[in-house]
């Protein structure tokens, strides 16, 4: 019985997806092909991954919001290197991700170690990173060049599907997978569910939520290192601009709780985020005005977050009171 | 486990400053066996129980025997690590996560295939399920905890104790918040693992699950061992007279008890869960008590008539003029005060002056009509005189509330309830925590509010404090009237009679 | 009567140290600038100041019963570009339109608070969304070729010395209503302890309601201001980076980010400080880059000491 229905619950985000295929399918014109659904993935894939990262703060309760500015700032980096020391790729690649990690160390002493209100710290992270990359790049667009092969090496035999998503695949699934069959894994959901009762039965919690921190750091080094750069090719000051809140929209939109210990990668944060994309690819290509996208996105994600709130208090029930 | 699993004190003895807490507490626990270890509220058992938990140390001289070895128990951890585990009355769950994770959250990287980070989850769901599987229950080890009852839950918390490596089981109230139903599951659990040769300690206010859990029973009373039976060596009557241990002795103060006339009625009122049914009046400046014992459905009466929880069914009567006629839970609000028990959760702003504490319920005193502008002159000045009248001893009425100890925060609350002047003041457990001194002027408080024409209902769960404090008690267990008993009658014979006959009835 | 000088010392801690450091940073101001100490550049510094100390106070409420609320620069762009879609487009009168961007503010507001309060939903998250939908409504009313500009009257009567007599109106009004009236107790008395302002008899719905609906008013008097300032309105008037110019004010101020006290005048003088601190770190040429960095760093430092000081009342307390 009860299994049954929480099967509903998890299906409903693939339900949501396909309508939206479906709908856009009918309505706009080439929108159901196999390169256009792969084009709208592999531009959203900093997109998505910036989710699975915001995913491990939520499971263990913090809401980061630096986690977009944290990629800006690895992929400034690591393009930097690439652009004034042509440096190989592989280094500046380290560089951003080394980038990542530290930041995402830094917030979890911040709000670990030293107990800071985490949204209002991480919140200002996100401004103060995003000016240290302006500052970088003196506010400029620079294109990179010698990532090129990279960006469009495909494989003909998937309908030109690019190398650069499969890469994307193969995290989410390890992603995953360390998320459902780690005992870190496990433990960041003990910690998200109820620090008090992780404490009292022997679980470290601080630890695990630095670890957690630290985990999104590296996702976003990732994200901003290889997605970002290497897909756009280019950097731009405007890069990652809003991806905070479309990360924590598309996991919460995915079934991931706002208030921590409930939620997955796959399909949880992976499938919120293809909403969000198909959405504002759909409504693009049926030249459905441009401005509109920004504010019915806003109102599917409110109510994402508004079932979000029933659910928990369905679960957490009388405990809240 | 080559020799045969057994648990010993040695002379416990423990002090905290100005108290003996237990004084050479020495018995000898076997396996296979349930122990009962009763007495009343501050007989020791606690003590005795954080000693063995690790919590705290005991003094010098005290020797505790595991198996004949002796062991130094110096923290929690130590405690799980030689077998020891507790089952709280306040089950701790993940209520997100599956059975078999709440199961063996607690040792996780034991849980991984041989050197990797993966966790063998085939292998955690067969342990999980040996574990439930040896107490015959049927709960499914992959189903979120939350879809559970309690009594499920208390049965997965009774897992993971065992799969902690727990030989030496304590159960403190488990039957507290389960159902008759889930009582009866539980007590099953209990006796296979007792059939299985664990160690059982069972603590329960209810003197009837002692009776048939138990095998023997060992009594507490001011810290010491007052006594030690088998089961079937001792009754019911002198169980209670070994517990209490002294003849009860009739109210110092006395007080002209002449009540007038009703002044609130509750009709039938139910909660989601507790109380049901339940009925009583209270009349002009009497002090009503309600006594039962832990988990009777005391506090979520108050909270049920209040409008705190959800009041099912039921009617409140309520008397303006003379007349009584029904009001409203908001309404009735207006006229009442409430004193929790949980003074430091819900009864206090600690980061406040004392002063905006005592205002806080009665704020349109102090202010104007439409803009309701605050007339802080007059607020200090009534915060100072209240703070006299109850005497709090603090410097000024802008000390904060976190700084005052235990006492003089609870006659801060008493303060901020006497300034609102409610003609109905119901307080839960108003003298807990609190030292004897303190405990006394509280006392004398409520007997002069009273005597000036406010009525009180009071929860307490100290029988010699709600005999010397009420006019009249009534009998609260699990949610019912079971009894009522007038000042004439006080005695905790005619109190318990309610109490045995229903657990007789059972 | 030393013990009257000291309560009042021990109450007015914050006030005074922050109008020490205020003071010190115009005096010197004032010896090496050129110009500093002019009428002319201290009312344009306090007009530049007046919509952040404004949202600063609006935020205070919030801040003070332990919310959060995180659009108000979006809700105060959202309701310029109404106002003045009103003004211009549909030809309103100046006078209405004003109140057209006051009301659109509070209502914004006003959602915010319904869904925190009756939907118990996530203060950050709801107003994060409430950014986004205040953002996209801006940035659809304004169209690609942004609006008209507005007569001139509007800026005319909405001049320098009028919104400064607004500013300490507002400041001056917000904070006798937290410190002097039952509605602003109520608010500590939230902030405090939730639970007991329940048993206590306190309608926290209804306030967190009211609270929110009165920092999208705020979000609106700004928005006023900014809309006289610059005789039309645009999308991107309230950058989000604006937020964190309003809540370090806040808490700068000595407003608890979690809670439960600070008071309106302190934030404001917050507002004045970081304002004035930007104001100063143009007038030397520093880039813009810096400025959010050394204001980034404000803020956590702020608020490492406010978690410094939970600490240590902490420790005091056991």
């Amino acid at each position: 019985m009860n299994k049954k229905k929480i099967d509903v619950y998890s299906l409903s985000s693939y339900f949501v997806l396909l309508a939206i295929l479906i709908v856009f399918g009918i309505g706009g014109n080439n929108f159901l092909t196999l390169k256009s659904l792969y084009a709208t993935m592999n531009n959203g894939s900093a997109q998505i991954l910036i989710a699975c990262a915001a995913t491990f703060g939520l499971l263990v309760g913090i809401i980061d919001l630096s986690v977009a500015a944290i990629g800006y700032l690895s992929g400034v980096v690591a393009g930097m290197l690439l652009h004034l020391y042509n440096v190989p790729y592989p280094v500046a690649f380290a560089a951003g991700v080394a980038v990542g990690v530290f930041l995402g160390w830094v917030n979890s002493l911040l709000i670990v170690k030293f107990k800071m209100n985490g949204m209002l710290v991480t919140f200002g992270m996100m401004l103060v990173l995003r000016a240290f990359g302006r500052l970088f790049t003196n506010d400029k667009t620079i294109t990179i060049d010698n990532v090129k092969p990279m960006r469009q090496a495909r494989i003909a035999a998937l309908g030109g599907l690019q190398v650069s998503l499969i890469i994307l695949v193969l995290i989410i699934v390890i992603l995953q997978l360390v998320l459902t069959y780690t005992a870190f894994g496990r433990k960041l959901l003990l910690v998200g569910c109820d620090e008090n009762v992780a404490n009292r039965i022997g679980i470290n919690s601080d630890k695990i939520k630095t670890q957690a921190l630290m985990l999104e750091g590296l996702l976003c080094g990732i994200a901003g290192s290889f997605f970002w750069i290497v897909v756009q090719g280019s950097i731009v000051t405007s890069g990652l601009n809003g991806y905070e809140f479309l990360a924590i929209a598309g996991a919460v939109l995915g079934g991931v709780s706002l208030l921590g210990g409930r939620g997955t990668i796959f399909p949880g944060a992976v499938i919120g985020s293809l909403i969000l994309l198909y959405l504002a690819s759909g409504m693009a290509n049926m030249g459905i005005d441009l401005f509109v996208t920004p504010f019915v996105r806003g109102i599917i994600i409110f109510i994402a977050m508004y079932v979000d709130a029933l659910r928990t208090r369905k679960i957490m029930g009388n405990r809240m009171s | 486990m080559g020799e045969q699993l057994s648990l010993e004190f040695k002379n416990i003895s423990k002090t905290f400053p100005g108290v003996k807490a237990l004084s050479n507490v020495s018995f000898k626990a076997q396996p296979g066996k349930v122990c009962g270890l009763v007495g009343v509220n501050g007989a020791g058992k606690s003590t005795l129980m954080n000693i063995l938990g690790g919590i705290h140390q005991p003094d010098e001289g005290g020797e505790i025997l595991i198996s004949g070895q002796r062991v130094v128990i110096e923290d929690p951890k130590a405690a799980t690590r030689n077998g020891i585990a507790f089952i709280q009355q306040e089950v701790q769950a993940f209520d997100t996560m599956t059975v078999y994770e709440n199961i063996l959250a607690s040792d996780l990287d034991k849980w991984c295939k041989k050197k990797s980070l993966i966790l063998d989850r085939s292998a955690m769901k067969a342990e999980a399920q040996k574990y439930l599987d040896a107490m015959d229950s049927r709960i499914d080890v992959e189903t979120p905890v939350y879809t559970l009852t309690v009594g499920d839950k208390q049965i997965i918390q009774i897992a993971r104790a065992l799969s902690q490596g727990g030989r030496i089981l304590l159960f403190d109230e488990p039957t507290a918040s389960l159902s008759d139903h889930e009582v009866a599951m539980l007590f099953e659990v209990i006796r296979k693992l007792k059939a299985q040769g664990y160690i059982i300690f069972y603590i329960s206010h209810f003197l009837d699950e002692i009776f048939e859990m138990c095998d023997n029973i060992v009594v507490l009373r001011d810290g010491r061992v007052v006594g030690e039976a088998g089961i079937s060596d001792i009754n019911k009557e002198k169980l209670v007279e070994m517990m209490l241990g002294y003849q009860l002795e009739g109210s110092a103060h006395t007080r002209k008890t002449e009540l007038g006339d009703v002044i609130f009625q509750a009709e039938h009122i139910s909660g989601e869960k507790l109380p049901k049914d339940f009925s009583f009046a209270l009349h002009k400046g009497e002090i009503l008590g309600v006594w039962g014992l832990l988990g009777s459905g005391r506090s979520e009466l108050f909270n049920t008539i209040l409008g705190i929880d959800k009041m099912v069914e039921g009617k409140l009567l309520f008397s303006r003029n003379g007349t009584l006629a029904e009001i409203t839970q908001g309404e009735f609000y207006k006229h009442i005060g409430y004193l929790t028990e949980g003074r430091h959760y819900d009864g206090l702003f600690l980061n406040m002056p004392i002063g905006q504490n005592i205002t806080s319920s009665n704020l349109d005193e102090f202010s104007t009509r439409g803009l309701g502008i605050l007339n802080t002159a007059k607020e200090h000045e009534e915060a100072r005189r209240l703070m006299k009248e109850v005497n709090v001893k603090a410097v000024d009425e802008n000390m904060k509330v976190s700084k005052l100890s235990g006492g003089n925060q609870q006659k801060v609350i008493i303060a901020k309830w006497f300034l609102k002047d409610p003609e109905i003041l119901f307080m839960d457990e108003p003298t807990k925590g609190v030292d004897v001194g303190a405990k006394n002027e509280i006392k004398e408080l409520i007997f002069q509010k009273a005597e000036n024409g406010t009525s009180f209902v009071v929860i307490s769960s100290e029988l010699e404090e709600i005999m010397s404090l009420c006019d009249r008690i009534i009998v609260i267990y699990e949610g019912r009237l079971v009894g009522e008993v007038e000042k004439a009658d006080f005695s905790k014979e005619n109190l318990m009679k309610g109490i045995v006959s229903q657990e007789e009835g059972r | 009567m030393s013990g009257g000088l000291k309560r009042f010392l021990n109450d007015n801690k914050q006030l005074l140290i922050m109008i020490g450091v205020i003071a010190g940073m115009f005096i010197i101001l004032s010896l090496t600038v050129n110009n500093f100490c002019t009428v002319r550049n201290l009312t344009n510094l306090l007009q530049q100041i007046a919509p952040i100390a404004i949202m600063s106070a609006g935020a205070t409420y919030v801040l003070v019963i332990g919310g959060m609320d995180i659009s108000n620069p979006a809700v105060m762009a959202a309701a310029a570009v109404v106002g003045v879609y009103y003004m211009t487009t549909l030809g309103g009168n100046l006078v209405a339109g004003a109140f057209v961007i006051l009301l659109t503010a509070a209502f914004m507001g006003l959602i915010n608070g319904f869904a925190i309060a009756k939907l118990k939903m996530v203060p950050m998250v709801v107003t994060l969304s409430m950014m986004t939908v205040g953002t996209g409504l801006a940035t659809i009313l304004s169209g690609t070729r942004g609006l008209p500009t507005l007569p001139a009257e509007f800026s005319d009567f909405l001049n320098k010395y009028t919104v400064i007599v607004i500013l300490l109106a507002v400041v001056i009004i917000l904070d006798f209503i937290l410190v002097r009236t039952k509605f602003g107790r109520m608010l500590y008395y939230i902030g405090n302890n939730a639970k007991t302002a329940r048993i206590s008899g306190i309608d926290s719905e209804k306030i967190t309601m009211i609270t929110y609906t009165i920092s999208g008013l705020c979000a609106g008097i700004a928005a006023v201001i900014n809309t006289a300032s610059i005789a039309t309105a645009r999308a991107n008037m309230g950058p989000q980076s604006q937020i964190l110019d309003i809540i370090s004010a806040a808490v700068i101020g000595g407003v608890n980010p979690n809670g439960g006290s600070g008071r309106v005048r302190d934030a404001a003088l917050g507002a004045v400080l970081i304002v004035g601190l930007t104001n100063v770190m143009n007038l030397l040429g520093v880039s813009d880059y810096y400025t959010t960095m050394v204001k980034g760093a404000i803020v956590i430092g702020a608020m490492g000491i406010a978690s410094f000081r939970v600490h240590l009342a902490a420790k005091k307390g056991a």
